[in-house]
């Protein structure tokens, strides 16, 4: 997952691989959508995840590298720990 | 000297100074520290302002004499060194602006927090809560030092110094990953949320007239979280940069737009001014302890004070004046502590009415602090009469709505990587003795040494590991920072990106 997310975000940098990135950021939002499914925890963050994701993905398929910030913000938002000093239950 | 690049906290050039000083500083010996910082520091003051260098040199040198004296004579060497140091703010920093052309001279870069901390070392000197500084390296590292000569947060000496002593004795490690974690919460708010909104607000306050009332509104609010995402993004960006350089600071902001009371706002908004303003003018002053007319006046001295040391020009002045207003309305108002004694402290009912009360009055003090006089904050109280469109208004502020969510994604952004930051809570000690089980198994049948040890230490070294490991909030830094590096690579080919707004104070 975590490898997953990172080639992710290692395309979604170069402009030429941006429809390949909107697409492998949209499969890791649905893993994680589908691991909080199974385990129970944290469906709106998947949710979230999903929606951002997607969006993201959409606004870099227009090629509009300030558009690609605030879903780039929300998913990085959203994949830190909420708990403090980085702690996760 | 004009140099080819910026050094300001968001350009490419102070990242790679902070990157060649983070390298030095993990080469040399840690007695070599503060010598490597106070050398950077002086540089990085030459670079942004060569001319006003040698008159805060000659301050640090009066200042330093004046606290050796301390030690000798309490009041009247620390009261000289207090009051040359007001009258050096007073000469460079309210003469030119009051006399205009008839009076000419440098306005040293950071001359307030300059002057404020140096206050803040005599005052503690003269209390005897510190010993004179005889080192003149780490007196003149703790008033030049880079990540706070021009925007603070105001240090108290006492703090920084047992921060260098801890530095040079190497017993704490550096904190690399909370450093770089505000470093990007710091560009985050800055590039996201302060660059972001400031067309907006200029749009509206740098043309006040035939303005609508909607539109004053709108750039109203804007430039509330405008200046938070800057001054908050600066202090990030000091605090992040002093971290890595084994230095912690104070921290400046705790969600200040969830206060419930312009008081609780004053206990989040630019906490290290609050403290200066408290510890060394309210409380000199009687504080609350002269009855309650003095207290009021205090409060009231106290702001305004706070109101003349952000500018020269009454906008300024009246934004003081309005704090000290609202707080002393508030103690004779309490709307909020019998919502509070009626629902609960957790209560929405106390809770949003307060804090949307005090967010509108704080957002409508902002008003005078932006305009650039008082005509200025004329023309937009007199605009609010004529509300007008909403489309119109909207058109005028030339926001988008991925504008609007990007400042939204920002502020939460920001505000994850700084629980992030936090440093782990330690798990609970382990109980000395191992619980004994209540069934027998057959690991009880093993000598009890070999029992005990994985039954008490077992979980400790897994929670330290989980709390104090980059790895949970490694794929968040992964796209924040790309994000980050993505609005620093805009802004540096637009040529945006402008300077912190409380630079200028």
């Amino acid at each position: 997952m975590k490898l997953l997310n990172l080639l992710a975000f290692s395309f979604g940098f170069l402009p030429f691989r941006l429809p390949l990135s909107a697409v492998i950021l949209l499969i890791a939002a649905l893993c994680f959508a589908f691991r909080f499914r199974r385990t129970g925890k944290g469906a709106p963050l998947a949710v979230f995840m999903l929606l951002a994701a997607a969006a993201f993905a959409l606004l870099l398929l227009f090629a509009d590298p300030l558009a690609a910030v605030p879903a780039l913000l929300l998913c990085g938002a959203l994949l830190l720990p909420a708990k403090k000093g980085g702690k996760r239950k | 000297m004009n140099l080819p690049f910026s050094l300001g906290f968001t350009s490419w050039g102070f990242f790679a100074a902070l990157a060649l000083l983070v390298a030095l500083s993990r080469l040399l010996p840690r007695r070599a520290l503060p010598t490597l910082l106070l050398g950077a520091s002086l540089l990085y003051y030459l670079a942004l302002a060569p001319a006003a260098l040698p008159i805060l040199a000659a301050a640090t040198v009066v200042v330093y004499f004046c606290g050796r004296l301390t030690a000798k004579d309490k009041s009247a060497a620390a009261g000289f060194g207090v009051a040359a140091a007001l009258l050096l703010l007073a000469v460079t920093k309210y003469l030119p602006a009051l006399l205009g052309s008839k009076f000419s001279i440098i306005t040293p870069l950071g001359i307030s927090y300059f002057v404020f901390s140096a206050i803040s070392y005599l005052c503690d000197l003269r209390k005897g809560k510190l010993p004179p500084e005889r080192d003149f390296g780490r007196l003149a590292l703790y008033l030049f030092f880079f990540a706070k000569i021009t925007s603070g947060p105001i240090e108290k000496a006492g703090d920084f110094f047992a921060s260098l002593d801890e530095l040079e004795k190497g017993d704490k490690p550096f904190e690399n990953r909370q450093g770089f974690l505000l470093i990007l919460s710091g560009c985050i708010r800055k590039l996201a949320i302060s660059d972001l909104l400031s067309g907006a607000v200029a749009a509206v306050f740098d043309a006040p007239a035939g303005q609508s009332g909607l539109a004053v509104f709108g750039a109203t609010l804007c430039y509330t979280l405008q200046i938070y995402g800057d001054f908050a993004g600066y202090t990030d960006l000091a605090r992040g940069s002093a971290l890595l350089l084994g230095v912690p600071m104070s921290e400046n902001f705790i969600h200040p737009y969830a206060a419930t009371s312009i008081k609780d706002f004053w206990r989040r908004w630019h906490i290290s001014l609050s403290s200066f303003l408290r510890d060394y003018v309210y409380i000199p002053l009687g504080g609350n302890r002269k009855g309650k007319a003095r207290k009021q006046l205090n409060v009231l001295i106290v702001f305004v004070l706070s109101g003349i040391w952000h500018g020269v020009g009454f906008t300024f002045l009246l934004w003081g004046l309005l704090h000290g207003l609202l707080q002393i309305i508030e103690d004779f108002l309490p709307w909020r502590e019998k919502l509070k004694a009626r629902f609960g402290e957790r209560s929405a009912l106390y809770l949003v009415p307060s804090v949307t009360v005090t967010f509108l009055l704080v957002a409508f003090c902002w008003m005078p602090f932006r305009a650039a006089d008082m005509a200025t904050y004329g023309a937009l109280l007199k605009a609010l009469a004529h509300p007008g469109s909403l489309s119109g208004a909207w058109r005028t502020l030339g926001l988008s709505l991925p504008d609007l969510l990007t400042v939204a994604a920002a502020f939460f952004a920001s505000d994850r990587l700084k629980k992030a930051a936090l440093p782990a809570k330690i798990p609970a000690k382990a109980p000395e003795k191992a619980p004994i089980p209540k069934r027998p198994t057959a690991a009880r049948t093993l000598p009890m040494r070999k029992v005990a040890e994985p039954a008490v230490s077992a979980p400790a070294p897994r929670e330290e590991k989980r709390g104090g490991s980059l790895t949970p909030a490694f794929p968040g830094c992964l796209l924040l920072a790309a994000a980050a590096l993505l609005l620093l690579f805009l802004a540096a080919k637009s040529g945006s990106g402008g300077s912190f707004i409380y630079i200028g104070f």
